[in-house]
């Protein structure tokens, strides 16, 4: 009862050097009233010494007294309560896991990082499709007939025969049959280079982005020539056959 | 803006000085500061991987998500979507284990 006693004391006297905190102090107070309840073999001034190694603060001691008290409390009573205790930390672990896995699902979905929903199948089984047919034996290479095909089963026709309105002389051009007609028409082929010399005189520095034309006369003569042989369809064609070229 | 998480109002730190800590608070502090309760949250969450719980977890969540629209769920939904099944399908070893870790420690702890 004594050694009780002067614990109240001390703790008390403990409390007021915190700030006097009510909670430590009535916690040290059910603290002491347990001790004497407790078995005479607890009750012991050799217990107490050995729990306190050589700190000097009051308060870990104190602590550590009263979890060893209070799990006297839990050890009092029977199993069931122990069964219930740990049940109850078990949820609490699982619990969180739970919110773990919920919050990576809902992050997951989010972010479109799941390919497993609904638009994502759609494509996945239309490549799947292409892959198939590219596979398939039946299909063979590319020489195979004028028209390619490719993976997603589309075919395009070797020239392309969009129309479109040139930047620089203004006419309707193919689109398979544009590139030469830039040649032509920004001063690399002769009918170009007679427009450039016809107004050498003021100007020159609009026709800055010609090629030189002398070195080139040749080469462009002769590639006119296989184009032509070539007969391809759309307004290109009628142009050079108004032009005036000819062999070498 | 919709609140995906619902948290309970901070405790004010006044109002918990009338309270003494409770067997429960003290236990779970001496897990904590042990570092025992994140080694049996990492064991449970191995445990739980292995065994095929996540996955199965997860399923639920996407089957719901496709079913809503991926734009109209929070976690508040799949926390409650899977908290009650999810009690309930761990395996019988994995909890016997888990459950028996807890009481070694909480004995050990008392002592």
């Amino acid at each position: 009862m004594g050694d009780g006693q002067r614990w109240r004391e001390e703790t008390k006297e403990e409390g007021k050097r915190d700030g006097g905190t009510a909670r430590k102090v009535e916690f040290r107070t059910l603290v002491s009233s347990t001790w004497n309840h407790s078995s005479r073999e607890l009750d012991s001034n050799p217990f107490r010494e050995e729990s306190a190694p050589k700190r000097s603060s009051v308060s870990s001691r104190i602590r550590f007294q009263h979890l060893r008290l209070s799990a006297l409390q839990v050890m009092s009573v029977q199993n069931e309560d122990d069964t219930q205790l740990s049940s109850h930390f078990y949820g609490g672990l699982l619990d969180s896991i739970i919110v773990d896995v919920a919050s990576e699902c809902h992050r997951t979905a989010k972010l479109g990082l799941d390919h497993n929903l609904e638009e994502e199948e759609e494509e996945m089984r239309l490549s799947a499709q292409a892959r198939a047919r590219v596979a398939d034996p039946s299909n063979s290479g590319e020489t195979n007939n004028k028209y390619v095909v490719d993976i997603f089963g589309q075919t395009h026709p070797s020239v392309a025969s969009e129309i479109f309105e040139c930047m620089n002389c203004g006419r309707s051009i193919s689109a398979g049959r544009f590139a030469p007609h830039l040649e032509k028409c920004m001063g690399k082929g002769r009918k170009a280079r007679l427009k450039v010399t016809r107004s050498t005189t003021s100007a020159q520095n609009h026709y800055s982005r010609g090629s030189p034309v002398s070195t080139h006369s040749s080469f462009s003569n002769s590639t006119s020539t296989n184009r032509l042989s070539n007969g391809t369809p759309g307004v290109a064609g009628e142009e050079y056959s108004n032009g005036t070229y000819e062999g070498p | 803006m919709k609140h995906s998480v619902n948290r309970p109002p901070t405790p004010d730190a006044a109002e918990d000085q009338g309270k003494e800590p409770t067997l429960q608070e003290i236990i779970n502090i001496k897990l904590i500061e042990s570092g025992e309760k994140e080694r049996l949250m990492e064991l449970l969450r191995e445990r739980l991987i292995d065994c095929g719980w996540k996955d199965e977890m997860k399923a639920i969540c996407r089957a719901y998500i496709k079913k809503k629209g991926r734009n109209n769920v929070t976690v508040d939904d799949l926390v409650h979507l899977i908290t009650p099944k999810g009690r309930a399908s761990v395996p019988d070893n994995v909890k016997a284990d888990l459950l028996q870790r807890i009481r070694t420690f909480l004995m050990s702890a008392a002592l």
